[in-house]
């Protein structure tokens, strides 16, 4: 077990530097000049010197082959140095620390805000298959993942911040200032954010209830006439989690897609906001940071879902 | 329904027991939504095959004295702010609803069938690079790496669907590899290693045909994701740009009149959710009526 | 959507250049603070602003202000990092040595009490008023002006810095800026920069200013958030007696239209500034308040004149493109009663802008076309930014029009990023769609000038030129405008850019906020007169 997870942790090593070829190749690929929408939006095109810019193309190493930037991207990567923003003029690092526990805060909260009606909903359209119940549950969730996010969250603005009045209906608050605003402001994006999640999980935990409940092991505590309850909880219910916990890795990524556009309608500074924000202004130091640590983080907590496997499924041997 | 015959036709070639189609059948068809949902992509695909000929407009005929009409006989869904027909574009924008997800999810599932079956079949090294590579892509999500993607190529169909395929690859090549590494192991492929039949033979003849029925599956409940995600990044202003036009511009370009037009949004949204559903609902029927595990319990 | 705020970052910011330079009459007499009675008169570059407020009853004192802007600065407080948005979002905190003057009629003291602009002895002398106290209590003096001007040079962020010898502290409160050479631009330029804290920047460092600000405005910052807002707190030391009137300022940046738009009739804002014409449109029909500048953007086509290879240095090209826009029914379709069609490249109320060259005439356009040579129809492509939903409606009309009298156009819709790259190093194909905003000579400078923005695909004739060198020694405002309506007809001649309409820069309130932000176009906003209804 221990040398599996030294294992996994060593290739989950080798994937995150494969990320930041992906990263840094495919940002240099970029068409534009970052510098020059900077200086265009600092109005200096026209006074600054040409040796000026030169010293600018210096200071972020734009001057040396591809290669070599590449070499001391990741160099200074390994000292904890993520760069210098060329729109921000500041540390990436800074920068980060500003938006990840942003994005965390409503992304976490939406993970978790998905997790128990799904599991829940799914369980119960399983158990009474073809009733009605099922097929209410099935067309929501369907509808759940089919409507899109940024539509979804007009409706909810439109709906609970204009009409009713109940929600605040943009912008951010930290839950250390004020919790319960923080809260209200939470709401809407996390529905928005979490409902295709609800969906999937629901879906996935219908289909793994139903394959589990056709297995023999359960026919066997149905035919021995055992309550319904101890069925469901002992056998079916612990059995039928095993699959979601790969979609729920999954749904990790999810946080962060879903945040690329929810952060944007509502107005939170989160790593969604400033990745769409970077990439049209190009600003690939903080690209190449912002998906970095997108990426870094989605694959730990894979890692984490596939060591956490042989703790629910005792099936599972690491060798 | 075109698309489940041509399954059905490549299992009978594998299994050729007739009571396997019937039960097929009765599973696929057992839930009635199913029927709604062949029904709104066979209308897709009329419409896309025909659009041409049912629009009573072109996509890009404008007229200004016309801006932001509502519905009437002359424009059955109203028009937009250069006076274009809002049905036209519908339907125009199903042909490359179509166009962009069907490319997508074809060549996404080609490239990674062939990266998947090379890596699961030759194993070691090859395996290693393919693989780990994958692993890579699959750590951003799929929204972010097309839009990484898509901010380097820029906007326009091809673009997008460059950006898309890119993005999911990695989920094929992995189901792919998975399931040649599992047929592989099997008493008759190793039964045609012994005596002598190439690699190519046996990944073409043998292990190909068994890993189609989970690809079918994926490919179409991912034909749904790609749709959203074209409308996503269109959203974000990394999309379809004119000549074409796209459900997802519609919408995001519509987003902005909710209140004063909403037709503009609505109506392609809605076109979005139904298409996007029955993509979800059949792929999910043809899982659960190809899965062995399950076709006896349901 | 974040596109589209980025589109409009661009946008803004070669506007918010225009703008903040539109005070550049060179008045090389001594000013004195009162000039009432201009300020009352209508001239001609005020078409059309709807100032009620001038008028209106006695301000109250208290309140907050609650404010949605598009987007914030990525620095608040430092002076030259910052960003598009720096300087708008730094109007309730910061102050230059002069500001600009109503109605786009120059300049007028404020932290300065009077200056003399001498061009025959080429130096800028600035009177500072006295008693002037930053936020965190350290004083205005000439010591701290000199200081605020050396660090924008050390950051290569001051304009025309090769005119510039030396800057001279002749006493506590006067400071001469030495020139070698003398254009009429410089003044305009330089004296509307913000000031600010040296002691505050010294003691604190530069990474500090990135989120705190110390100047001398009406209100002190309380606190910033990127990309969330800016809270501000009445400055009860402000250097004008018995203001400012509101307690508190808060400011929302809300990238996306239909959110801000809410936001405004859920009554969680009071004034929404950068409001698109539908919304515009929409929320005055709700009983909002719209007021509009003489300020704004004007939409043109420019041809690539420069490329050689360019069908477009045919002169008859580029009329035939005027000829062949309806820009009368461009602009209404578009623009919901707030745009005006143009004649030139300023609005028609502006310098220059009065004079009709061509009117929509497709069928001239297609003889035009056919005199040019080209029977059968002429290919060509029109690069447009991006707008939402991957469209830009402009150029999608146009490119109609154009169809019609036999060019066959191809859109090429552009990302920022290679929008501006293109527009920048002129290597666009045939046609751009572009918005711009000429205004005054100093505008005329950066857009059309022979270092303007089109540089390298915008012909500017030798005459031309010599047109332009010649207005920057002009000294009185007469003068210059004289000089830009020269400029302005020999383009509109030459069509060598083809104006569609002009939008005016609006805000939206809800009634009950009084201030005349957009009298001085969007260069400054005089929050010490702000109040707003109880």
């Amino acid at each position: 077990m221990l040398s599996y997870i030294v294992r996994r942790l060593l290739w989950g090593l080798v994937i995150i530097w494969l990320v930041t070829l992906i990263v840094f190749f495919v940002i240099r690929l970029l068409p534009g000049d970052p510098l020059l929408i900077y200086l265009a939006q600092n109005q200096d095109i026209n006074s600054m010197p040409r040796e000026q810019i030169d010293a600018l193309y210096r200071e972020y190493g734009l001057d040396k082959p591809i290669l070599v930037q590449y070499a001391n991207w990741v160099f200074n990567l390994l000292r904890g140095d993520l760069g210098l923003s060329i729109t921000y003029r500041q540390n990436v690092g800074k920068l980060m620390l500003e938006r990840l526990p942003v994005t965390l805060h409503v992304g976490m909260t939406g993970f978790i805000v998905s997790l128990v009606p799904g599991v829940l909903v799914g369980l119960i359209a399983a158990m009474r298959r073809a009733s009605w119940i099922d097929n209410v549950v099935t067309i929501i969730s369907y509808t759940g993942i089919a409507i899109p996010v940024f539509w979804l969250a007009y409706i909810l603005i439109y709906v609970f911040g204009l009409r009713l009045k109940w929600l605040p209906i943009a912008g951010y608050v930290s839950p250390f200032e004020d919790f319960w605003l923080s809260t209200k402001h939470l709401i809407m994006p996390v529905i928005c954010i979490s409902l295709p999640g609800i969906a999937a999980t629901a879906r996935q935990m219908r289909s793994s209830v139903l394959e589990i409940a056709s297995q023999d092991y359960v026919r066997t505590a149905w035919s021995k006439g055992l309550a319904e309850k101890a069925v469901v909880c002992r056998h079916i219910l612990k059995n039928s989690l095993i699959p979601i916990i790969t979609l729920l890795g999954m749904r990790i990524g999810f946080i962060f897609g879903g945040s690329v556009i929810v952060e944007n309608i509502f107005a939170i500074p989160g790593m969604g906001r400033l990745l769409v924000g970077s990439i049209f202004a190009q600003d690939y130091v903080v690209i190449q940071a912002n998906a970095l640590i997108m990426a870094v983080i989605i694959i730990l907590s894979n890692l984490l879902v596939d060591i956490s496997y042989g703790w629910f499924d005792p099936r599972i041997r690491y060798d | 329904m075109p698309e489940a015959k041509v399954i059905v036709a490549k299992e009978a070639d594998v299994e050729p027991r007739i009571n396997e189609w019937k039960r097929f059948c009765r599973v696929f068809l057992a839930r009635k939504i199913i029927w709604l949902a062949l029904f709104v992509i066979a209308l897709l695909l009329f419409t896309a095959v025909f659009g041409p000929w049912l629009a009573p407009y072109k996509p890009n005929e404008q007229n200004l004295a016309d801006s932001m009409a509502p519905p009437s006989r002359k424009h059955l869904l109203g028009t937009d702010r250069l006076g274009i027909d809002t049905f036209s574009r519908l339907i125009y924008g199903a042909r490359t609803a179509l166009i962009v997800g069907v490319a997508t999810s074809f060549t996404s599932a080609i490239v990674g069938t062939l990266l998947g079956m090379v890596a699961g079949f030759m194993g070691g090294v090859v395996n290693t690079v393919i693989m780990r590579f994958m692993d890579a892509l699959m750590g951003f999500p799929m929204i972010v790496l097309a839009l990484l993607l898509a901010g380097v190529l820029g906007s326009g169909m091809l673009n997008i669907i460059i950006a898309l395929t890119v993005a999911n690859v990695p989920g094929y090549t992995r189901l792919m590899c998975g399931m040649t590494l599992s047929v592989k192991e099997n008493d008759y492929i190793m039964a045609q290693r012994s005596i002598g039949s190439s690699s190519f033979r046996i990944l073409a003849k043998h292990i190909f045909p068994n890993t189609l029925q989970p690809m079918v599956v994926m490919l179409t409940t991912s034909l749904g994701g790609i749709i959203l995600a074209e409308a996503s990044l269109s959203f974000l202003g990394i999309g379809i740009v004119p000549p074409d036009v796209a459900w997802g511009s519609m919408v995001a370009d519509g987003y902005k009149y909710l209140q004063t037009n909403p037709i503009l949004s609505f109506a392609p949204g809605i076109c979005i959710m139904l298409v996007v559903f029955s993509f979800n609902i059949i792929g999910d029927g043809l899982r659960d009526a190809l899965d062995p595990r399950l076709r006896g319990t349901l | 959507m974040s596109k589209k705020k980025y589109v409009w970052l661009v946008c803004m910011f070669l506007i918010m250049i225009a703008l903040l330079v539109a005070g550049c009459s060179g008045n090389n007499k001594e000013t004195t603070p009162n000039n009432e009675n201009e300020k009352d008169l209508n001239l001609p570059g005020n078409n059309g602003s709807n100032n009620e407020e001038i008028t209106a009853d006695e301000p109250v004192y208290g309140g907050t202000l609650r404010v949605i802007v598009a987007s914030g600065p990525t620095a608040i407080g430092h002076p030259t990092e910052g960003g598009v948005a720096r300087i708008a979002a730094g109007f309730p905190g910061v102050e230059s040595l002069l500001g600009l003057m109503d109605d786009n009629q120059g300049l007028e003291p404020l932290l300065a009490e009077s200056w003399l602009e001498d061009p025959d002895n080429m130096t800028i002398t600035f009177k500072l008023r006295e008693g002037v106290k930053f936020h965190d209590g350290s004083e205005l003096t000439a010591e701290v002006v000199k200081w605020n001007f050396e660090f924008f040079k050390s950051k290569s962020r001051l304009r025309y810095v090769d005119y510039l010898d030396e800057i001279e502290v002749k006493d506590k409160y006067t400071v001469v800026f030495h020139l070698n050479n003398w254009v009429n631009l410089i003044l305009g330029e330089w004296s509307v920069m913000g000031l600010y804290s040296q002691k505050a920047i010294e003691e604190n460092g530069e990474d500090w200013a990135y989120t705190h600000l110390v100047g001398t405005g009406p209100f002190k910052l309380e606190k910033f958030t990127r990309d969330v807002g800016a809270n501000w707190i009445k400055n009860e030391d402000y250097w004008q007696e018995g203001q400012p009137y509101l307690d508190r300022v808060e400011y929302y940046y809300i990238p996306e239209q239909s959110t801000a738009s809410m936001m405004m009739e859920a009554g969680e804002a009071d004034i929404w500034t950068a409001a698109d014409a539908l919304n515009t449109s929409r929320l005055a029909e709700k009983g909002f308040v719209v007021q509009k500048s003489w300020a704004g953007q004007e939409t043109v086509i420019i041809p690539n004149t420069l490329d050689p290879n360019s069908p477009f240095q045919d002169k008859r090209l580029r009329e035939a493109v005027e000829y062949a826009l309806d820009k009368q029914a461009l602009a209404a379709a578009l623009g919901y009663g707030l745009f005006e069609p143009i004649d030139t490249i300023v609005s028609r109320g502006m310098p220059g802008g009065d004079k009709q060259f061509r009117s929509y005439d497709p069928e001239k356009a297609r003889q035009l076309l056919q005199e040019a040579g080209y029977t059968d129809g002429l290919p060509i492509s029109i690069i447009a930014q991006v707008g939402s939903g991957g469209r830009n409606e402009i150029a999608e009309a146009v490119a109609g029009y154009l169809n019609e009298v036999g060019f066959k156009v191809e859109l090429d819709i552009a990302d920022a990023g290679r929008f501006l790259e293109e527009v920048w190093n002129g290597n666009w194909k045939d046609l751009a769609v572009a918005v711009t905003a000429t205004t005054n000579l100093a505008s005329m400078h950066i857009w059309w000038g022979p270092q303007g923005i089109f540089v390298g695909g915008l012909r500017r004739p030798d005459e031309f030129v010599d047109m332009f060198r010649a207005s920057l020694q002009l000294r009185t405002k007469a003068e210059q405008d004289q000089a830009m309506a020269e400029m302005v007809h020999f383009i509109a001649e030459e069509a060598l850019v083809i104006p569609v309409y002009h939008e005016p820069v609006r805000l939206i309130h809800n009634g009950k906020v009084h201030t005349d932000y957009l009298r001085q176009g969007q260069g400054r906003w005089k929050f010490n007169e702000v109040w707003i209804e109880k």
